[in-house]
């Protein structure tokens, strides 16, 4: 684990509930203890750990958010990986 | 009769027809395929696609295909897509497997099959040694997943160019060298998804790809399933 995400896991004891946050970044998914943080919080604790874009879009149960917005435990965030374009980099 | 259209014969269209046509010959489901390019093939193609001979590439490949398996239903189109002819390309209660490689005509595919009631669009790109798989499924008018554009900007606001686009052609065929191997397993990720469908539904919009790590990974993409 990043520092980086070490540090946004620490999350604030009355957002906790025991339910991890599961996030998504093409074939990476991971359960991180982040409820109570924001979209952008985790896109920079993330960002190079999992080489994430920065025009990925975040994703939040199935619906597109903003980076203020603030995760609950037990939702998934995706950041949408860009489609492949076969053969452009 | 299961209507089928391949769009792009390259790397992943290549990799894709060969398993599909024995597949629809040898299940006795029925149907026609048919083959949409408008590209010729050139030598420089032949580390990662097949053609017994040079021409355009959807009439040679069908050629090729109906020769092998004569009870298959094979027909050509030596077109690419443009939002000209994309209603009579693509019908209502197709199968389409989109094999291109760039944004602009997936978005024109795929805004096209949004008013369609009925379909099954399967896209599927890649970079060297990863990829995705796209899926979009509608029926009674209704998306039981979400169509390529919704999650992916850079498929709705597309900033490349289409083959059908002469201007933009230079563009376009200037990509980045592929893998073959990167090719396959983005082929073989679209059938699987087909093959999901006609069991009764495939439980994912998208899947990510990625041969180094030897994972994939599948991601729903809204729609409910009813």
């Amino acid at each position: 684990m990043s520092e980086e995400l070490r540090q946004a896991s620490a999350t604030p004891s009355a957002a906790r509930t025991g339910a991890p946050v599961r996030v998504l970044y093409g074939i990476h998914a991971l359960e991180v203890d982040v409820a109570g943080r924001s979209v952008a919080e985790i896109r920079h604790a993330l960002a190079q750990p999992l080489n994430i874009s920065p025009r990925a879009i975040a994703v939040v149960d199935g619906e597109v958010v903003a980076e203020a917005h603030l995760l609950q435990a037990g939702q998934q965030l995706e950041f949408v990986r860009l489609a492949g374009e076969k053969g452009r980099a | 009769m299961l209507e089928i259209k391949v769009i792009g014969l390259g790397g992943i269209g290549c990799a894709l027809l060969p398993p599909l046509a024995r597949y629809l010959h040898y299940a006795g489901t029925g149907g026609r395929l048919t083959l949409v390019d408008g590209d010729a093939f050139e030598q420089r193609n032949l580390p990662r696609q097949s053609f017994r001979a040079a021409g355009n590439k959807a009439r040679v490949k069908a050629e090729e295909l109906a020769q092998e398996f004569t009870g298959l239903s094979v027909r050509a189109i030596p077109e690419f897509v443009s939002p000209a002819n994309a209603s009579d390309l693509i019908r209502n209660g197709d199968v389409v497997f989109l094999g291109v490689d760039n944004h602009r005509t997936r978005k024109v595919v795929s805004d096209h099959c949004e008013r369609l009631p009925d379909i099954l669009l399967i896209s599927g790109g890649n970079e060297w040694t990863d990829g995705n798989v796209q899926v979009y499924c509608r029926q009674g008018g209704r998306d039981l997943s979400a169509p390529l554009t919704r999650f992916h900007p850079e498929i709705a606001f597309p900033g490349d160019g289409s083959p059908a686009d002469a201007s933009c052609d230079a563009a376009v065929t200037a990509g980045a060298p592929q893998l073959l191997f990167m090719n396959l397993a983005v082929a073989s990720a679209m059938l699987n998804a087909f093959y999901a469908w006609q069991q009764g539904g495939v439980r994912y919009g998208e899947v990510y790809l990625d041969i180094l790590a030897g994972r994939s990974q599948p991601v729903e993409r809204g729609g409910s399933r009813e």
